[in-house]
């Protein structure tokens, strides 16, 4: 019984010792195909991981500038304070610019050493939060880069005048990329071409209204702020947004 | 054997090489998922921290607001607003905590005045400005916030004070059957129908039960929509709809913006009247002695300076005259002591009865005098018209006064006082006479009784007041009115507390368009003045009056009701029919004890409002109600504290308060306790209008309370670095 397995393995490696040129070609293209499958998919892997990352890097920096944006203009605060017996309403505006790309107020938010002895009362500082060019071109437009960015920032004293480039004011960009200038805006009425970064209600004599870019005169009557925020994960690829929008009311607002 | 160990390996390499990559992948993705839901956690602790440390700071302040008199006032007590820190840190902490704060988390405050250098241990308002810095630190797992608001204590009318509401009751509001609230515009007072947000708040400590016919708007609005805002602790039930924005929780203690000093103020300003005149003093004797056995047809003129004109049969006398023994003067036939013939008349110069002589003047004989002294009684009565014009009177003992007399106490047109050492009473005739004196003062009890006018500058009478009888449609102008015991008025008689010499005097009450701010209200030239009773009040409408109707005037008025169980101590009753009410212009009316209306009386105007403040005093005498039945209307302020008020009168057209109706600390004793310490029955109706309510503060009381506020436009968040 064991000579006849034996003589039986020796007949299969015999006829086992040769690979035909036809064999060698189907291994080929076999191998060939299997190889451009898994190239492909490694190819979409890693661009799909790529894009999930961009796209959570986006998602969350627009979160975390949204955020930001949110507590900052939450802390709106008017440089004078009413005086008097009995208190008076306060008159003073909490906003000294506001408008679709760009607001500026006075804020102690994250001031250090406001409440140190010596620190002083005078903690507010004037702040601004804009979609633009830094060197100040607005509105932004969607054929510079430079202006697609959000930027943070603080002058480093309560001074009203003074320029944005002064030495000491301080400069963040909390998000690039941000594309509301050239995406429409359907959720208002009536429809426009691009999406304002900031909305404004005011109220006077009970009345709530809406608007983007509110009258001098309006800037006092300020009681909430929508801040919506679009920005494109993919540029210059397909568009993929990151849209985020919040609604706040500026706790030093009157009537709050 | 090589080649298959090498087709082998290629394939389990490159599948190794592939389960690599995607693990790498896979994992750097989750690392970046890992990371995301951290930054999202410690965000949302973040935002966490800010709320909790928001509602710290409203705690604190909310805490800063109530204000006792035993509260460390923030102008130079460095403990403000807490008694001691950890007295703060502890309420802060058990508040957050009862709203789900980790008891793990800290909460700390400071208190600084707002200096240009800030300086955290300067505690105390260091630059007198009325504002400091409040300051809350809030560590909520691991997320430090820091926030702080100016706040700042000032001086205001109470009525500032008081919330936007226009029902607020530490318990339960019961509208029962057809009642309901509701508010009006402020500019034109008619119903407002503009919605949310509205003017003003129902506030219930306990809850608002209704009885289905509720809709809080008023019975003419169009549309029909609700015209005030929901706020109570408890619950809301039994409207006849649901109502928008009802907001729960929040409903402090009226006492919270009404403390108990302020309270005590305004009792203070209602007894305003409780500092009345000094009575006057008694004269020294003085004059030529006299027997009183002189005045006889006989002996009249062996009296030094005595004359006698018989074409107007008067005798005068020039001297002072110091009489003795009592003395009686009447019109008579015969030619005893005393009588005289029908119209005599005897002018004198001073008349000084020395010892307890009494005067006695009966029927037709008039007396003048420069001035009288009675060490007695004085009696006056006549079947016939006479006039008697004493100058100043002082009488030791009983003042009677009976008939068709005219009396007054007045010297060309100047008044003088007129005294009495006991009872004062005046019983008039059918046809009306008017008596004027300057200061009246009554050392007992002062009646009045038929169509008899009192004119004073002003009333006081140690012991009751009483009017009663008149049919002729009377106004009594009697100054400032200090009553010892009670005063009930009935039969056809106004009230006016103005002093009968000022010219407002004539104003007519009925007429309401002719009141102007000169004629009422605390800051007028010449109010009304004010009125003071120290037992029971009670103005009752004659139900034989017919069309007439009673129209009072006060200044500050307080009665303080303490006269016995059964009696209460505010009792108005107008007519039951008919659509002209009586009226009732008065600053402020204040008692401790019990009060009723009914029948239809109306009290102040939509532009001169008034305050009824009842600050029962629980002494068990009156069940502790305001039963305000009144089918008129009171504009103005309501505060009631420790006791219940029922709204009855409504027709469901007229409102019955136009303003608000607070009260406060509520009355729960034993079985007769009542949880719902406001109620509201029939048709009647709560109107709520600001312009009323402002008016009340300009006009009706001045009484202040320290009021601590944020400064609007003062929050801040600051870094915790």
């Amino acid at each position: 019984m064991p000579l006849t397995i034996q003589a039986a393995s020796v007949r299969r490696r015999r006829s086992q010792t040769g690979v035909t040129l036809v064999e060698l070609l189907v291994a080929m293209v076999i191998l060939g195909i299997v190889s451009t499958m898994l190239v492909t998919v490694w190819i979409s892997l890693s661009n799909s991981y790529a894009f999930a990352t961009k796209t959570m890097t986006s998602r969350a920096t627009a979160r975390d500038a949204l955020d930001r944006m949110s507590s900052e203009l939450r802390d709106a605060q008017p440089l004078s304070i009413p005086v008097g017996t009995p208190m008076p309403s306060p008159t003073a505006a909490l906003f000294t610019v506001a408008n679709k790309w760009e607001a500026d107020f006075y804020s102690a938010y994250n001031v250090p050493g406001a409440v140190d002895v010596g620190g002083g009362t005078g903690a507010l500082r004037l702040t601004r939060i804009f979609l633009g060019d830094l060197n100040g071109t607005t509105p932004p437009s969607t054929s510079s880069p430079y202006q697609r960015n959000l930027y943070w920032q603080r002058r480093p004293d309560s001074a009203v005048s003074g320029a944005w480039t002064d030495s000491g004011v301080r400069t963040m960009t909390l998000a690039t990329n941000v594309v509301n200038v050239g995406i429409s805006d359907t959720s208002v009425t009536p429809t426009t071409t691009y999406t304002a970064l900031f909305r404004y209600a005011t109220r006077v004599s009970g009345t709530l209204t809406w608007t983007d870019s509110p009258s001098s005169a309006d800037l006092a009557n300020i009681v909430a702020v929508r801040v919506r925020l679009i920005v494109d994960a993919n540029l210059a690829h397909t568009p993929k947004y990151v849209d985020l929008s919040t609604t706040l009311r500026p706790r030093n607002a009157s009537g709050n | 054997m090589h080649r298959h160990s090498s087709e082998r390996g290629a394939a389990l390499i490159l599948l190794m090489g592939i389960a690599a990559t995607l693990m790498i992948m896979a994992a750097t993705l989750v690392m970046v998922l890992l990371n995301q839901q951290h930054a999202t956690a410690s965000e949302r602790k973040a935002k966490t921290s800010v709320y909790y440390a928001e509602a710290a700071l409203d705690k604190a302040v909310a805490d800063a607001k109530v204000d006792t008199d035993s509260m460390p006032k923030l102008s130079t007590d460095p403990s403000w607003p807490w008694s001691s820190v950890s007295v703060g840190r502890s309420q802060l902490l058990a508040a957050l905590v009862a709203a789900g704060f980790p008891a793990n988390g800290t909460v700390d405050y400071r208190v600084y005045d707002n200096l240009t250098t800030v300086n955290p241990s300067i505690q105390w308002d260091q630059n007198n400005d009325g504002r400091m810095w409040l300051e809350v630190t809030i560590t909520y797992q691991g997320k430090v916030t820091r926030t702080r608001v100016l706040v700042t204590q000032t001086t205001e009318n109470v009525v500032t004070a008081l919330p936007r509401a226009v029902l607020y009751s530490d318990t339960d509001i019961s509208l029962q059957n057809s009642s309901d609230l509701y508010s009006l515009r402020a500019s034109d007072g008619q119903p407002y129908t503009a919605g949310s947000p509205y003017p003003t708040t129902v506030m219930s400590g306990g809850s608002l039960r209704g009885s289905g016919n509720q809709d809080l708007a008023a019975y003419n609005a169009s549309p029909r929509v609700q015209s005030i805002g929901v706020n109570v602790n408890g619950s809301v039930s039994g409207l006849g709809f649901t109502p928008d924005g009802v907001k729960i929780g929040g409903v402090g203690l009226l006492s919270d913006y009404f403390d108990q000093g302020a309270q005590a103020d305004l009792g203070d300003e209602a007894q305003t009247g409780a500092t009345h005149a000094a009575a006057p003093t008694a004269p020294a004797a003085s004059g030529t002695a006299v027997a009183a056995s002189a005045f006889s047809q006989a002996n009249i003129l062996t009296i030094p300076g005595s004359s006698y004109n018989a074409g107007t049969k008067t005798y005068t006398f020039t001297n002072d005259l110091n009489v003795t023994g009592s003395l009686t003067l009447k019109s008579g036939i015969g030619s005893g002591a005393g009588v005289f013939p029908a119209g005599t008349k005897f002018v004198f110069k001073s008349l000084y009865l020395n010892g307890n002589s009494s005067l006695t003047l009966t029927d037709q004989v008039t007396v003048s005098t420069t001035a009288l002294s009675v060490g007695g009684a004085l009696t006056i009565s006549s079947s016939a018209s006479v006039t008697d014009q004493f100058g100043p009177v002082y009488a030791g003992g009983n003042v009677s006064v009976s008939g068709p007399v005219t009396l007054s106490a007045v010297i060309g047109t100047t008044p003088q006082s007129f005294y009495s050492g006991g009872n004062v009473t005046i019983t008039g005739p059918a046809s009306q006479v008017t008596d004027q004196f300057g200061l009246l003062y009554v050392a007992g009890a002062l009646s009045v009784t038929n169509d008899v006018q009192l004119k004073s500058t002003a009333l006081v009478a140690m012991g009751d007041f009483t009017l009663s009888g008149a049919d002729a449609g009377i106004i009594d102008y009697l100054g400032p009115i200090y009553v010892g015991g009670s005063a009930r008025w009935s039969g056809t008689v106004s009230v006016k507390t103005t002093d009968y010499t000022k010219s407002y005097a004539e104003v007519d009450p009925a007429d309401t368009t002719t009141w102007t701010l000169a004629t009422v209200g605390p800051t007028a030239i010449n109010p009304p003045g004010p009125m003071w009773i120290g037992a029971v009040f009670a103005h009752t409408w004659p139900g034989t009056g017919g069309s007439w109707r009673y129209h009072d005037v006060y200044g500050y008025t307080w009665i303080s009701g303490n006269a016995g169980t059964g009696n209460v101590a505010i009792n108005y009753t107008g007519p039951t029919s008919g659509t002209t009410p009586c009226t009732v212009m008065c600053t402020l009316m204040s008692t401790t004890e019990k009060t009723t209306t009914s029948g239809r009386v109306d009290f102040g105007t939509t532009d001169f409002p008034m305050t009824y403040f009842m600050q029962c005093d629980n002494d068990g005498l009156y069940s502790n109600t305001c039963e305000w039945g009144s089918t008129g209307t009171f504009y103005g302020l309501m505060v009631v504290m420790e006791a219940v008020i029922q709204i009855t009168g409504g027709n469901g057209q007229q409102p019955c308060v136009v303003g608000a109706v607070f009260e406060g600390t509520p009355y729960v004793s034993g079985t007769t306790g009542s949880t719902s310490d406001i109620t509201l029955t029939g048709s009647s109706t709560v109107a709520y209008n600001q312009a009323v309510i402002d008016k009340v503060k300009n006009y009706s009381i001045t009484t202040t309370t320290l009021v601590t506020t944020i400064v609007p436009g003062s929050w801040q968040q600051l870094s915790t670095n």
